[in-house]
């Protein structure tokens, strides 16, 4: 098996590597804090360097890795597979000394429950081999069984000591994993993930985030909002604290989730205020779906055009599509957040 | 204000074609720029971000006088190059100046970010 040598000016750390895992998986399981923020190629939170030669990419066309300069060697940890020894440099800021408290692992699982709940957008379960413990908002790569490349999905809900996992996918052109889905071939398959991961997460037990909440969500970018959610109302945080959301698709037939949406509103009425929106112009908007209402336009529009006041001093989740994330982070900054209270993954 | 006969200046753009909190690229000819408006202060600025090159005339949100990547969230004080929370290589300007209306910027000499951190030099491969 071969070691991996993790080093900057700060110091130095030797992890073992096993066969088809990335540097990033290597480093993190072991508790080495390297940096990241997708695990699947598209973000380049990850980018370190190796010896020219000495890692093999596992995607060498990964969006992430357009900006690469590969004659010094730059790399994206999450997509490096090593076959010998090898030394890895990191950014000089991470401190190897340090430790992870909570480390992510490998696990087999069994993909089922395969449901078309809108017509770009399918949920599905994992059931581990074992159990899971995660933070609201966190999110496992998962790969099928002889399919090379891992992809990020967040939890939907959340679950202690969890033995199955609820995720959402979007069709995606040409996405092997989403065809395989959407195509019907898959019912019930073989798959490893490798989690849990992410930092855009909700703890209510921090004192630090005993917050009112703002929610933007664009098409299955809501995944993890709904987790966030799930989270706060088994804790009945809305009962003292408020919560402003926007759900955005294109067209009204592409909601989904609006049961459960629901029943977030109904948790606590007077705290809970929840809006939908629709993009594409000439989409047949009436008031409201349901008791939920309903507004023409980008999720980030609409929050601007109904959010005034709402946003001060609130603890942010996006989740989305990129321009829909640009938009949102410029309208939130815009009102002052920090971005230290504004949470998002990078997939896209 | 600079030598009008002095060629290193270049006209860029006129001050009207950016509104406040804006971010546009252009080029200069050799190279491109991107310019940004604060009130009635413009900057003009490498089009790249300096942590990892993405580009900011996509992934730049200017708001308050400040500038955030939205790729990884670092921030700096647009009027002084200055960086703010994560950022760890401030901003670096082109001379610039409004003349008529229209915004010039020194431009003989592409500006750019050494990416590289200091534990590069030491690592011999």
């Amino acid at each position: 098996m071969p070691t991996v040598t993790f080093l900057n000016k700060q110091g130095r750390v030797a992890v073992d590597c096993q066969q088809g895992e990335t540097l990033l998986q290597a480093g993190l399981r072991q508790g080495v804090p390297l940096p990241y923020g997708c695990g699947a190629g598209v973000c380049s939170t990850c980018v370190a360097r190796a010896r020219p030669g000495t890692v093999e990419s596992a995607w060498a066309e990964a969006p992430g890795a357009q900006i690469l300069k590969r004659d010094k060697g730059e790399c994206l940890l999450c997509q490096s597979l090593v076959t010998d020894d090898c030394e890895i440099l990191v950014p000089g800021k991470i401190d190897l000394e340090q430790t992870l408290a909570d480390t992510p692992a490998h696990c087999r699982a069994r993909l089922h429950d395969v449901a078309v709940v809108a017509p770009d957008v399918a949920t599905f379960q994992l059931s581990l081999q074992g159990q899971a413990d995660y933070i609201a908002g966190q999110y496992f790569l998962v790969r099928l069984e002889g399919m090379q490349g891992y992809r990020p999905y967040s939890m939907t809900d959340f679950q202690r000591e969890a033995q199955t996992l609820n995720f959402v996918i979007k069709r995606i052109p040409n996405g092997r994993f989403s065809d395989e889905i959407f195509g019907n071939s898959v019912s019930e398959a073989k798959v490893d993930i490798f989690g849990p991961m992410g930092l855009a997460t909700f703890d209510p037990s921090d004192p630090k985030e005993s917050r009112d909440l703002v929610c933007l969500a664009g098409g299955s970018g809501i995944a993890g909002i709904m987790s966030v959610l799930d989270r706060a109302v088994s804790v009945n945080h809305f009962e003292s604290h408020r919560l402003f959301m926007v759900f955005g698709v294109r067209r009204r037939e592409d909601f989904f989730f609006l049961d459960e949406l629901r029943r977030i509103k109904e948790s606590a009425p007077d705290n809970v205020s929840i809006h939908l929106a629709v993009s594409e112009e000439g989409s047949e908007a009436t008031d409201a779906v349901g008791d939920l209402p309903l507004h023409q336009g980008f999720v980030h529009e609409v929050a601007e055009r109904l959010g005034d006041g709402m946003f001060e001093n609130r603890l942010a989740f996006l989740g989305g599509p990129p321009a829909m994330l640009t938009g949102s982070l410029a309208l939130l900054l815009g009102a002052g957040l920090p971005v230290t209270d504004i949470r998002y993954d990078r997939f896209g | 204000m600079s030598d009008a006969t002095d060629t290193a200046w270049q006209q860029i753009c006129s001050a009207t074609d950016i509104i406040d909190g804006e971010l546009k690229r252009f080029e200069t000819g050799q190279f491109a720029v991107v310019v940004a408006r604060v009130g009635a202060e413009f900057r003009v600025i490498p089009p790249f971000c300096p942590h990892m090159a993405e580009p900011l005339h996509e992934s730049g949100i200017c708001r308050g006088g400040t500038l955030t990547c939205s790729k990884h969230l670092w921030q700096w004080n647009l009027l002084t190059g200055e960086e703010q929370g994560p950022a760890e290589r401030p901003l670096v300007f082109y001379e610039s100046e409004i003349r008529d209306g229209d915004v010039w910027a020194k431009v003989d000499q592409e500006l750019v970010y050494e990416f590289d951190e200091e534990d590069d030099d030491d690592f011999e491969w």
